[in-house]
């Protein structure tokens, strides 16, 4: 199964954040890779959505929804870049 | 675009055979939370072990000559659909279990690929799970989770680990990864146990 990119969780996020977190730049904790949000591999078809590391498939965020509400995870991703709204 | 997909309901036409909120498939759509592996043959191993007297493993030769069965089951994912009458190839986890005979109430499957689940070792028994290697007369895909792996239909269908490579008994539970990101522990789908708390 191919991957889609960080712009499959734009909208989500959106609805979070209140603005465009797909230009939003981290670094992965797996391989030290640096990189935008909409670099990542998603996999959205599961019970949640997975966006793991290009390079090393280390698990970058994690957000499901139950009942309603979002549950987000950043277990791969440290040091987020984000310029002002 | 929604973070789940496939979480629209449609009106069941057997519904004695559909737990609530589903719907029935004839697809057999696949879902991933990330790459899929590819093991070779000649390196696989399945393993049980934790709080065994000794841990056990079989190579694929070993595991091909264990007693297969063919089962014909209903199966059932936590994004709500529904296959009727899915037939697999393989090995009852109570062959498995009685090679190493367990001191535990809980079980831990892990996978190529880094995936867990968690399932009560009872759930695991008693003609209850297998452990396949082939799905409607075939060789199991890889993007099903080929070359083998968990069967527990009476779960829903996270709990069924693709790409098995054991299973490791304990004496009490561990939530797995659908478990640790909010999913229900046990997930009986006839109580629609899809998330923590229901």
């Amino acid at each position: 199964m191919q991957p889609l990119d960080g712009n499959a969780m734009a909208g989500v996020l959106h609805d979070l954040f209140a603005r465009d977190i797909t230009t939003m730049g981290y670094k992965c904790t797996g391989c030290g890779k640096t990189g935008p949000v909409v670099e990542m591999a998603v996999y959205a078809s599961g019970p949640g959505t997975v966006a793991r590391c290009r390079d090393c498939d280390t698990i970058l965020l994690m957000i499901t929804e139950r009942r309603g509400m979002y549950c987000i995870d950043a277990p791969g991703m440290t040091q987020p870049i984000l310029p002002p709204a | 675009m929604a973070v789940t997909r496939g979480f629209v309901g449609r009106r069941p036409a057997d519904s004695s055979r559909v737990p609530p909120g589903q719907y029935l498939t004839r697809d057999f759509p696949v879902l991933s939370a990330g790459p899929t592996p590819y093991t070779p043959l000649d390196t696989w191993d399945f393993t049980i072990r934790g709080t065994v007297d000794q841990p056990v493993s079989w190579s694929w030769p070993e595991f091909q000559a264990l007693p297969h069965e063919k089962v014909t089951v209903d199966i059932h994912c936590v994004t709500k659909w529904t296959k009727l009458d899915t037939t697999w190839s393989g090995v009852s986890l109570d062959t498995l279990l009685d090679a190493a005979p367990p001191e535990a109430s809980h079980t831990v499957a892990f996978c190529d690929g880094g995936y867990t689940t968690n399932v009560p070792l009872a759930d695991l028994r008693g003609g209850k799970a297998w452990v396949v290697d082939e799905y409607d007369g075939r060789p199991l895909d890889p993007e099903h989770g080929g070359p083998a792996r968990l069967l527990v239909p009476h779960l829903y269908f996270w709990k069924s680990a693709k790409w098995i490579r054991g299973l490791e008994l304990r004496s009490t539970d561990q939530p797995g990864f659908w478990e640790m990101f909010g999913y229900h522990n046990y997930g009986d789908p006839w109580k629609e146990q899809r998330y923590q708390g229901d």
